[in-house]
This record gives C-alpha cells, sequence and structure tokens, in this order.
C-alpha cells in the first residue's frame, strides 16, 4: 500500500513551493506515495494560486481523468498519486477584521475585547482588506487563520479542508502520518500560518472527530523556515494612503530575523515541530516580477497579478520536504519525545554554483539528477509537431499500436504540463515555465543543475536543433557521461531514432508496464524506463 | 569473357547466370537492409517507413533491371549464335524472375521475422 504524505503550501511563497514539490513528483521522486496536498492562501485570486492550479490539474489529468482510479506507481514519470485540497478563508463579505470579529456591535458588548484588539492591532491592521492577505502583519494573520480553520471545520458545509483533514484523521488513526508546511517567514499568510498550523488542524481535526483524533500526538510535523530571498518595487505614498498596509520587501529581512529569534526560542513550537529547514540566499535581488516589470505601475499586493517566477529556493524547499519524508522515523520518534526539533541547513559551493546534492544531499544526488535530466529529456521528446506521447496515441507511430485508446485528454493534458514545466511555443518563440525561471533565479549559465546550452534557445526551432542527447548534463560531475549518441545516417543524425529504436527494444523485453491498467500511465512507464536506458542510467 | 560456341557452354553460362541472379538478390536484400536502417525513425506522424518502402522498391528495380540490362548489353555480345542468343534471352528473363522473386520473398519473410525492426516496417501498420 501507498505511504501517505500530508504537504500544506501557504500563501504565494507556499504556493510556489508546491508547484515545486509537484515537479518533482512528476520526476518520480516520489514514488509509491499518495501526498495529500493542501493549498492555503486567504487570496483565492493570487496568480501564483491559479497558476499551482494549472500545474496541479495538468499533472492529475495526465495520470488520468478519473481521480478514483489514479493510484501511486514506482519507478515511474508522475508516480505520485496527488489529491490537491485548497482552503482559503472567506473574506468576500467580511473583508476587515474589524468587519469578521464583529468590531462595532462588541465594543458596545464587550468592550474589553475591542480594547485589547486595540492594544495589540493599530487602526490601519484593524481596517485593512484582508482579501490579499495578511500583508506581513502576522500578530493579526497567526489568529485569523486559526480561527477560520476552526470556522470551517465546525462549518456543517463541506469543504475541502474537512477532506483534508478527514484523510488525516484516518492517517493519524492507522499510524503516524507526516505533516511538511510549505511556506514564507518573512512575508504574510506563511509566516502567520506556521506556528499554529499544527495546533490549528490538530484542534479542527478533534472537532470533527468528536474528540477520537489527535493529530498533535500523532503525526511528525515538520516546516520550512524560508527566510527573504526578493524584493519587489516599494509602494508610493498614494498607494500606502489608499491601502492602509502593505507589505514592503525593505522589511523581509528583518522579519526573517526576528522570525528566527522566535523559531529558536518558543517552546510551543519546539514540541510541535520535529524538524525546521531553514533557508535562504545571501541577498534580496531577485525580482520576482521581473518579465512584466515594464507593466507594473503600482505595487502588487495580490490578486490575479501577482504572479511571481518561480525561483530555485523554492526546488530547495520541495527537497526539504523529500528530506522529511524520508527521515528516519525512529529520529522523528525521539525528537517528538524529547520536544526537540532539528534545524536543518547546508551551504552551498561559493562558486554559486548548484549541484544536484546541494539540494537532495549527497545518498539521493544521481536519482535525483537521472529523474530530473529524463524529465527533461521527456519534455523535448512532447514538443512541437514532433510530439511523441500524442503521435503514439494518433496511431502516428505504426510501430507501437499499443497505446491508442490512450485518453486524448492524458496527451493533451501532458503537453499542458510540460509547457508549464520547461518552456511553451508560442508561433516561434518561447514561454519560460518553471524550469526557466529557475535557471534565471539561480544567475543563468550553468549555475543550475544542468548545462547552460539547455536554456539558451531563444525560439523553438533553436531549441529543436539542440542536441540534448549530450547537452542536458554539465561537462562535469554527475551526469558527464551520461549522453547518447544520434543515430540514422541519411537523417544527419536523429536524436529521436535510438530513442525510438531503445523504446521498442524496451516495450518487447520488459514486461513491468504490462502491469499498470491505465494506458497513458503504461506509456509513461516505458518512457521513463526507455530514457534510464538511453542515457546509461542502468 | 570466352565466346559462347557450343551448347555445352551456353549451358554453363546459364546455370552461372541463375546462380548470379540468386546471389544478386541476396546482395540487393542486404543493400535494402543496410539502407533502411540508415533512414532514421521520425517524430509526430513517422512517414519514414515510405522512404524505406521506396528505397525497397528502387533497390529491386535497379538490381532486376541492372542485371537484366549487363546480361542483354555485356553478357549477350559473347553469344554469336543466333539460337543461342534467343536461349540466353529466355534464361535472362528467368533470371529476373529469380532475381526478383529471392528478393521479394527473401525480403518480406525478413520483414515479418523482424516486424519491430525499420526494414519490418516496410510492411506499414502493425496489428495489436
Amino acid at each position: 500500500m501507498a505511504r501517505q504524505f500530508f504537504v500544506l503550501g501557504i500563501g504565494g511563497t507556499g504556493m510556489r513551493c508546491i508547484e515545486s514539490l509537484i515537479h518533482l513528483c512528476a520526476m518520480g521522486m516520489f514514488d509509491d506515495t499518495d501526498i495529500h496536498l493542501l493549498a492555503l492562501d486567504t487570496d483565492k485570486n493570487n496568480g501564483n494560486f491559479s497558476r499551482l492550479k494549472e500545474v496541479k490539474d495538468a499533472y492529475c489529468n495526465t495520470k488520468g481523468q478519473d481521480r478514483a482510479n489514479r493510484v501511486a506507481l514506482k519507478n515511474s514519470f508522475f508516480s505520485a498519486n496527488i489529491n490537491y485540497y485548497e482552503f482559503s478563508p472567506n473574506y468576500e463579505q467580511k473583508s476587515t477584521f474589524k468587519a469578521v470579529f464583529n468590531y462595532g456591535d462588541t465594543q458596545y458588548n464587550h468592550r474589553e475585547e475591542t480594547d485589547l484588539a486595540d492594544l495589540v492591532l493599530s487602526e490601519n491592521v484593524e481596517d485593512f482588506n484582508l482579501r490579499h492577505g495578511y500583508r506581513a502583519q502576522t500578530h493579526l494573520g497567526s489568529m485569523m487563520m486559526y480561527h477560520s480553520i476552526l470556522e470551517a471545520a465546525k462549518s456543517p458545509a463541506n469543504n475541502e479542508l474537512k477532506l483534508f483533514l478527514s484523510e488525516l484523521i484516518r492517517a493519524s488513526q492507522n499510524g503516524q502520518p507526516r505533516v511538511f508546511i510549505l511556506g514564507s517567514v518573512f512575508g504574510g499568510t506563511g509566516a502567520s500560518s506556521i506556528p499554529i498550523i499544527p495546533q490549528a488542524i490538530s484542534k479542527a481535526a478533534e472537532i470533527m472527530s468528536n474528540g477520537a483524533a489527535n493529530v498533535l500526538r500523532s503525526a511528525y510535523f515538520g516546516s520550512t523556515l524560508l527566510t527573504a530571498y526578493f524584493s519587489f518595487r516599494a509602494p508610493s505614498g498614494g498607494e500606502l494612503n489608499n491601502q492602509k498596509i502593505i507589505a514592503t520587501s525593505d522589511k523581509f529581512a528583518l522579519n526573517s530575523q526576528v522570525a528566527m529569534m522566535f523559531y529558536d526560542d518558543d517552546a510551543t513550537v519546539k514540541s510541535t515541530y520535529q524538524k525546521f529547514y531553514m533557508l535562504g540566499t545571501d541577498n534580496l535581488s531577485w525580482n520576482p516580477m521581473q518579465r512584466k516589470e515594464d507593466t507594473i505601475t503600482q505595487t502588487i499586493t495580490g490578486g490575479e497579478q501577482q504572479k511571481n517566477d518561480s525561483h530555485y529556493i523554492e526546488l530547495l524547499a520541495a527537497c526539504a520536504a523529500l528530506d522529511f519524508y524520508n527521515t528516519d522515523e525512529s529520529q522523528l520518534q525521539q525528537n517528538k519525545d524529547l520536544h526537540k526539533t532539528d534545524y536543518e541547513y547546508r551551504a552551498v559551493s561559493e562558486s554559486g554554483k548548484l549541484d544536484f546534492e546541494d539540494f537532495v544531499g549527497k545518498e539521493r544526488a544521481k536519482e535525483f539528477a537521472q529523474k530530473f535530466g529524463m524529465l527533461i529529456a521527456f519534455s523535448l521528446f512532447c514538443n512541437g509537431k514532433d510530439d511523441f506521447v500524442e503521435s503514439v496515441r494518433s496511431g502516428g507511430q505504426k510501430e507501437i499500436q499499443e497505446f491508442v485508446e490512450m485518453d486524448i485528454t492524458q496527451a493533451k493534458s501532458l503537453r499542458e504540463y510540460f509547457n508549464l514545466f520547461f518552456v511553451k511555443q508560442v508561433g516561434d518563440n518561447l514561454q519560460e515555465g518553471w524550469l526557466r525561471q529557475i535557471h534565471r533565479s539561480a544567475g543563468g549559465q550553468d549555475a543550475f543543475l544542468f548545462n547552460a546550452n539547455l536554456f539558451s534557445p531563444m525560439t523553438f526551432k533553436e531549441l529543436m536543433k539542440m542536441d540534448w542527447n549530450k547537452c542536458i548534463y554539465r561537462n562535469e560531475g554527475i551526469g558527464k557521461d551520461n549522453t547518447y549518441s544520434k543515430s540514422g545516417v541519411l537523417g544527419f543524425g536523429s536524436l529521436f531514432d535510438p530513442f525510438k529504436k531503445q523504446f521498442i527494444q524496451t516495450r518487447d523485453t520488459t514486461k513491468e508496464w504490462q502491469n499498470l491498467t491505465n494506458k497513458g500511465e503504461q506509456l509513461y512507464k516505458l518512457i521513463f524506463d526507455t530514457l534510464a536506458k538511453l542515457y546509461k542510467f542502468n | 569473357m570466352t565466346p559462347i560456341t557450343n551448347i555445352s557452354q551456353l549451358n554453363q553460362l546459364m546455370n552461372s547466370t541463375m546462380v548470379y541472379a540468386v546471389v544478386v538478390g541476396f546482395v540487393a536484400l542486404l543493400l535494402a537492409l543496410l539502407l533502411s536502417n540508415m533512414f532514421p525513425w521520425e517524430g509526430g506522424n513517422d512517414r519514414s517507413y515510405i522512404k524505406r518502402r521506396i528505397a525497397f522498391i528502387v533497390i529491386a528495380i535497379i538490381a532486376v533491371l541492372g542485371f537484366w540490362l549487363y546480361n542483354d548489353l555485356v553478357v549477350m555480345t559473347h553469344i554469336h549464335n543466333m539460337g543461342f542468343q534467343n536461349m540466353f534471352k529466355a534464361c535472362n528473363l528467368k533470371c529476373m524472375g529469380i532475381n526478383l522473386g529471392v528478393y521479394l520473398v527473401a525480403g518480406v519473410a525478413l520483414m515479418f521475422t523482424f516486424r519491430h525492426s525499420k526494414f519490418g516496417s516496410i510492411l506499414g501498420k502493425e496489428k495489436k
């Protein structure tokens, strides 16, 4: 039976970390796992939230449209079975602190309560619009998020948070589930929620199970402590007056510092979390909206326009989740018993070059390199008119007729997934996907894991001319020997020819793929095995 | 080449021509096999099997016609007797059949034997 893993992504950064986690799942880094992903954000119209949904939809539909038939697999692309849930506190009707807590009436009925609120919250904080998140006001955010979660658990209406909690209750009654929280400590929603989430979901589970479940006692908790890594345009005086409260990036470093002091000191947090992963960059020069800089005239506080580019640190955060998932249970239990929290960190080379082991450690570096590189190769074989999966599905490959019954939406979703993963063809130009964004965030060239040539094509034609048989990996380190030669003399050396030859050979000599029932998944498994042999990983 | 002046020489020539027809058929087949492997598989709607099919047919035509023409234009000049020439012409036609037969029968047998190979793809769509 597949292992269960519960992951919560909170706030804008949390959304992007989940996005990276989904890409790890697509590589096959979470084999044989049912992942329950809860996306938690106050701003449900946020651009990052909508991009996450696109990635999630593409991933899930690539596995198959029928949710009930989706299962976790081993040694294949898209191996993890992702169950996605989302929850946003409803600030549509009541959009300020005062409105949510009925400040007007309370002032007359329970004056001491409003006095207490006034003591810890400034007037601007009580009055700003919550639809775009907690805007770095963590003292307000923690309280509001905690209550939103409990309210949702008490609500007679069904919501996705309750579905997530039901799974967590079931898992905690049958064992010791692992819960990992992805979010930043310097912003609003994530920073507000990380300290209170274990208590909040535990209390909510207790409400839902009438006291039968004690998630806090049975589950292991881990989280990222993601410090400031980007900055954005400072708001003008007019914008400040208008919005009352705006999170400004000049305070991010200070916010991070204070948050780290809190996490180092707070006994409650230490007794609930078994592991923290401290992540950060040495500067805040990353501009997540760089590509849209020319069109931005004001500070984006949230909403559709807030669609920040991805950064490699979000992949590091996702890898932290992977590490937590693979941590020895005895170590977590020992920490739990002793109310001790491990603080994990890793320094990267001064050269600024990121290596596979920087993300997953020495033990898993080769596996990570293999699966990441193979997913890139897979995406390149599914590009443009030469889309291999679509051609196999539509019977365009005469020698491969086993997959013509594959669901067309699987092939379409796979294409959509690869558009989001690597690049999307727009006319003859290329639109950046997640991988290109994180490559840029790492400083470009060969600073990020792979060969610089992989990222240099600017047009679709250039991309298709690229020799991805030889230039996926760098010329040194892991992957330098994982190449293959072109074949087919009359085609002046074809990249596709050896791939198809190997595919046919793998199909005819292996049986594992036949054990799967879903045609699409059979095909992905075969492509996974084919690429592993082609790039000499076996 | 020795001029053909008697019936025993002619019979010997016709026998060896038939053997050569078989050899040429196999050589042509080998050439078609090599050439078909040089055409790479194509992504998308793979039409590379058509190129291989054309190559297979062209090689067949060249081998058969070439062998027939060689016999007709080169070997025939060494036969001076008109009757013998007619006998050799008939043999040459038979050789054409042998050449083509060997090429096609052995070729198709090979295609079915190695159905998943490039050479096998000349047959077209595979049944599931």
